[in-house]
């Protein structure tokens, strides 16, 4: 048996719902946060300077030879911050948006993502991927800077932001000028949209800008190859990073004074997700299934799409075997065992959104085409074949289609109510083998749990009792010294879950 | 095939006159007029390391040999052949493929199989004259090929052919390549055995002895790290060396040059090490053959998950995370590469034979398509490019261990590779790894000079302690050898890397043999 401890370590389950954090027996650490006001380029840890290459130009393989764009002026946080714009001093009674980039610059952790890139794990992983430094390569910076994915590398001062403003708000250069005159505010929507400005207003538009990184895309695309060089891995549920997220704006009048905001944000989040991770795979499965084709290097099968504790686990025959890797308990028991089930953290949640919440046509089709997708993978996961895997991204990519029309759906209905379903989940997941088994589904019960009854960025949401669903937390969280669920005990989190009035 | 081709002919060795009949009276005993000197075959450097035996003989019957060996032969053995063999776990094999075992039920049940039907199954836990049909069992009472388990002519080859033959005094000091000619395998050669027992114990697509992932997803316990030497020591040894013979045939053997075999255990084992190297790259290679072979059918499923290293998935996800900071040597993060067990041992080998290189040099042609693509492309793999040049300075080291003789220098070369291997030891990351070293280094720890009995013993107790050295034999009446695996499992998923480098640590040896 396996010396499994009682005494958790000090990160929080939240800290690994936000990917930037690094989980670490020490608690949490959190890239430094920093003022704007600062030089963009400075970098206050003494480890970072000294990873710094004196001239700042050492190019990864993506940018190699390459002078950096200077038309990268309008991706500049700088831009923004000036004190009389979003820089100004935080609190007081001034506007929030006043301050919005000193948020920003001082409490998220967003801002810290380029500096991630100098961490000793950033370093040592690009050591084992046989890249160049991290702050170089095109793969790294399009989820840690304001860098896309293009052919031209930004100047360092912009890089130097991390995920700034114009990573979620879009490229200042069409805008920049209106939005500094008292006529921004009377512009419709679609005006803005047109000049390049991306509205963020309600959930549907955050989680899908967030989806990018967060759940990967084309373009962003963290794979099994960076999560073995030392990459943590993914998780993206959006109410619950809304609420642990330090707020630049601000709720009066936005989609946070809605009474159902977590409630919807949490089922948009739930079917963005999906429509994401369907689109990650297809984009995986054409790209593979091209390199097949040519008979050129080609990452397939592609391990981040499966349950990672279906593989990741020691073989100990006392090491708690039903907790763990179980994940495919709804694909039919004629598979031969040993094959691991497609993204349990995605389809989980999305599975109830059907039978629970909404119960129209907009999610009707979501269960089938997760089930279809989910069984062709668990027959062909390893299929060298380039057809196999070309129809794999045809059912990916007509996964992520009802998904995406299921979160336009979600978002545009009247009124989501988690709550008054509570019961109806509760019920649903009596029986659902994997809520008695799947650490994911487990956490994702509980994130919609607490969505239904906890407060969000603004006081919103009915009260959950402080007790009950911290100690779910409690019984989800990793053991010391593992970066995983090890000794997760199903039985224990369904008392606990049953205990919640 | 080019694995088999890489191998060479047969060594020749030719053994004087010696009479076995040692007064008893057995009729057909007579006096071999076999002269000779040691010939190796194809005389031009390098020297050819033996074949196996090819050619379609059949199974005479585990009972023919009792006739014989069930009795009272010093020369063979200090007890009856037979009774060693009955406390050896291999006479059960079999049993693991009845379905009363609970084991057995339930991968049954989960594969949707008959075990006793199964070629697969029955290729490793026993042997059948022919293919079995579904509608008969071979398990059928009267199915004695079935009730003998892993048995006589399992390992020493099926009998249709030298049975008769074997039965003259002349055919005991027959060159060993006519043997083998005849079928009889040459196991007192140390590459022969090392693949005979890898066969299973690692696995060899050609003779179907692969266990399929989704039959180890089914409750099939996991093939370890094995020392040949190690495991058929605990097994309980049917055979004596040439050296453990009477002194009247030691001088004969000694006067013919009869050095089949590396003398120390040391040496074999280290040969083992470097055998399953090779066996670990050919298991991708020959998997990767049958998947393309026009003439499979079906073909070979593509990829077989069981041919990779279980560890590259199966290991629980820990921080700081060990397998990131001992980096992947040459394989790109998270790719499944080649079993890797032999890897550590096999480095120290090649420093005993005064080859020094990394495992992961030796490995690369296996390496290089597992980076194109998950699993590689059986295209690729099939033959990879420069895979004959790391076989053959595997067969090198292989040939250069096998020179170790029983002279006066020996002591001296075993402390260099007890040294060789402590240094080595530290190095493994995973309890297989840090086995596959302990146990030659045990070994070397025997024969060394350079350290006192009591220090020498200590630290021979520390490293099976610590490692799980100690293979204990099945207990009597049990269905399988399961307790030592389930053990196994226990003690990698605990592996404590400081605690195993510390066992590893020894001593300065009080008279240092020097270079």
């Amino acid at each position: 048996m396996r010396p499994f401890r009682r005494t958790f370590c000090l990160i929080t389950l939240s800290a690994a719902f936000l990917p930037t954090a690094v989980v670490s027996a020490d608690g949490p650490r959190f890239p430094h946060a920093r003022s704007v006001a600062e030089s963009p380029a400075a970098c206050p840890a003494p480890e970072c300077r000294d990873a710094l290459p004196a001239d700042g130009s050492s190019p990864g393989e993506a940018y190699a030879g390459m002078t950096p764009d200077p038309a990268g002026r309008g991706l500049a946080t700088a831009s923004c911050a000036s004190s009389s714009c979003h820089g100004g001093p935080r609190g007081g009674n001034h506007a929030i948006w006043s301050f919005a980039a000193t948020t920003w610059g001082e409490r998220d952790p967003h801002a810290g993502a380029y500096q991630t890139l100098f961490e000793p794990r950033s370093l040592r992983m690009a050591k084992l991927l046989g890249i160049g430094p991290p702050h170089t390569e095109r793969q790294c910076l399009v989820c840690h800077s304001v860098q896309e994915a293009v052919e031209r590398p930004l100047p360092r001062e912009v890089l130097a932001d991390g995920v700034g403003c114009a990573s979620c708000h879009g490229d200042s250069t069409g805008w920049l000028e209106a939005h500094s005159t008292d006529a921004w505010k009377g512009l419709s929507a679609e005006d803005k949209a047109a000049v390049g400005f991306v509205d963020l207003a309600g959930p549907l538009e955050r989680a899908r800008v967030c989806a990018r990184c967060h759940v990967g895309d084309a373009d962003h695309d963290m794979h099994h190859d960076h999560v073995a060089a030392g990459h943590p891995r993914l998780f993206f549920e959006l109410a619950q990073l809304q609420r642990r997220w330090p707020r630049h704006w601000d709720p009066d009048g936005r989609a946070e004074s809605a009474p159902d905001f977590n409630a919807r944000s949490w089922a948009v989040g739930q079917a963005v997700a999906l429509e994401a991770a369907g689109e990650l795979l297809a984009a995986r499965a054409s790209r593979a299934s091209v390199a097949i084709r040519a008979g050129e290097r080609a990452r397939w099968p592609e391990f981040t799409e499966f349950d990672c504790l279906a593989c990741h686990r020691d073989l100990a025959p006392a090491a708690g075997l039903a907790s763990r890797g179980q994940s495919q308990a709804d694909l039919p028991r004629t598979l031969p065992p040993g094959t691991p089930g497609w993204q349990p953290w995605f389809v989980t949640g999305s599975g109830w959104l059907d039978r629970s919440l909404d119960g129209t046509a907009a999610t009707a089709e979501l269960a089938e085409r997760t089930a279809q997708l989910r069984h062709l993978l668990a027959r062909q996961w390893t299929t060298t074949d380039a057809t196999g895997v070309e129809r794999i991204a045809a059912e990916a990519r007509h996964l992520a289609r009802v998904a995406g029309r299921s979160a336009d759906a979600l978002a545009a209905a009247l009124c989501i109510t988690v709550t008054a379903d509570r019961p109806r989940l509760d019920t649903l997941s009596a029986g659902d083998p994997r809520l008695w088994r799947s650490w994911e589904a487990a956490v994702q019960t509980t994130l919609a749990l607490e969505a239904t009854c906890r407060g969000g960025p603004a006081p919103l949401g009915a009260a959950c009792p402080p007790g009950p669903v911290d100690e779910l937390r409690e019984t989800l969280l990793y053991p010391p010294g593992f970066d995983a669920p090890v000794g997760f005990d199903p039985v224990r989190f369904r008392r606990q879950r049953d205990a919640v009035p | 095939m080019t694995a088999v081709a890489a191998i060479g002919s047969p060594g020749v060795v030719r053994m004087p006159p010696i009479d076995t009949c040692r007064g008893r009276s057995i009729g057909w005993c007579v006096v071999a007029l076999v002269l000779g000197v040691a010939v190796l075959a194809g005389a031009a450097p390098p020297d050819p390391l033996p074949a196996p035996v090819a050619g379609s003989f059949t199974f005479k019957g585990t009972e023919f040999c009792m006739r014989c060996h069930r009795s009272e032969q010093s020369e063979w053995c200090d007890q009856p052949t037979s009774a060693a063999w009955r406390h050896d776990a291999h006479s059960r094999s079999h049993l693991a493929l009845v379905s009363t075992n609970p084991r057995t039920r339930a991968m049954e049940e989960a594969l949707g199989i008959k075990a006793a039907q199964t070629a697969s199954c029955i290729a490793c836990h026993t042997h059948s004259p022919a293919e079995p049909s579904p509608e008969e069992s071979i398990a059928d009472d009267d199915n004695r090929f079935f009730h003998s388990g892993i048995s006589c002519e399992t390992c020493h080859g099926a009998g249709s052919a030298y049975f008769e033959p074997h039965l003259h005094a002349s055919w005991r000091f027959l060159p060993t390549a006519e043997k083998a000619r005849q079928g009889m395998a040459d196991l007192r050669d140390p590459v022969t055995k090392a693949r005979n027992c890898l066969g299973c114990h690692l696995g060899d697509p050609d003779t179907g002895r692969v266990v399929p992932h989704a039959a180890y997803a089914a409750g099939h316990p996991p093939l370890g790290a094995i020392d040949i030497e190690a495991a058929s020591a605990a097994m309980g040894p049917h055979w004596k060396r040439v050296w453990e013979k009477s002194d009247r045939i030691q001088a004969l053997a000694a006067a013919a040059e009869y050095h089949v075999e590396a003398a120390s255990t040391t040496h074999r084992s280290l040969i083992g090490a470097l055998v399953a190297l090779r066996e670990s790259g050919l298991l991708v290679q020959k998997g990767a053959e049958r998947a393309t072979a026009p003439a499979a059918d079906p073909p070979a499923a593509w990829p077989e998950l069981s041919l990779h290293d279980c560890q590259a998935c199966h290991h629980d996800l820990v921080v700081p995370s060990r397998r990131q900071q001992a980096g992947y040597g040459g394989l790109v993060p998270g790719r499944p590469g080649l079993v890797r067990w032999p890897r550590h041992a096999a480095e120290a080998a090649f420093a005993v034979a005064e080859m020094p290189t990394t495992a992961d040099a030796v490995i690369a042609p296996w390496i290089r398509p597992l980076n194109a693509r998950p699993f590689g492309r059986p295209e690729d793999l099939r033959s990879p490019a420069g895979a004959g040049e790391s076989l053959a300075r595997i067969d090198a080291a292989i040939r250069a261990l096998a020179a170790d003789r029983r002279d006066a220098a020996r002591p001296a070369r075993q402390q260099r590779i007890a040294l060789t291997l402590a240094a080595a030891g530290p190095r493994a990351t995973d309890l297989d790894a840090a086995r596959a070293i302990g146990w030659p280094l045990v070994a070397a720890l025997a024969e060394a000079e350079g350290w006192p009995a009591d220090v020498r013993d200590s630290a021979q107790a520390r490293l099976t302690e610590v490692l799980g050295l100690s293979i204990p034999g099945p207990p009597p009446g049990a269905d399988e050898s399961g307790a030592f695996w389930r053990t196994s499992l226990d003690r990698a998923a605990t592996f404590d890397p400081a605690a195993a480098a510390e066992s590893f640590r020894l001593p300065p040896p009080t008279n240092p043999a020097g270079k």
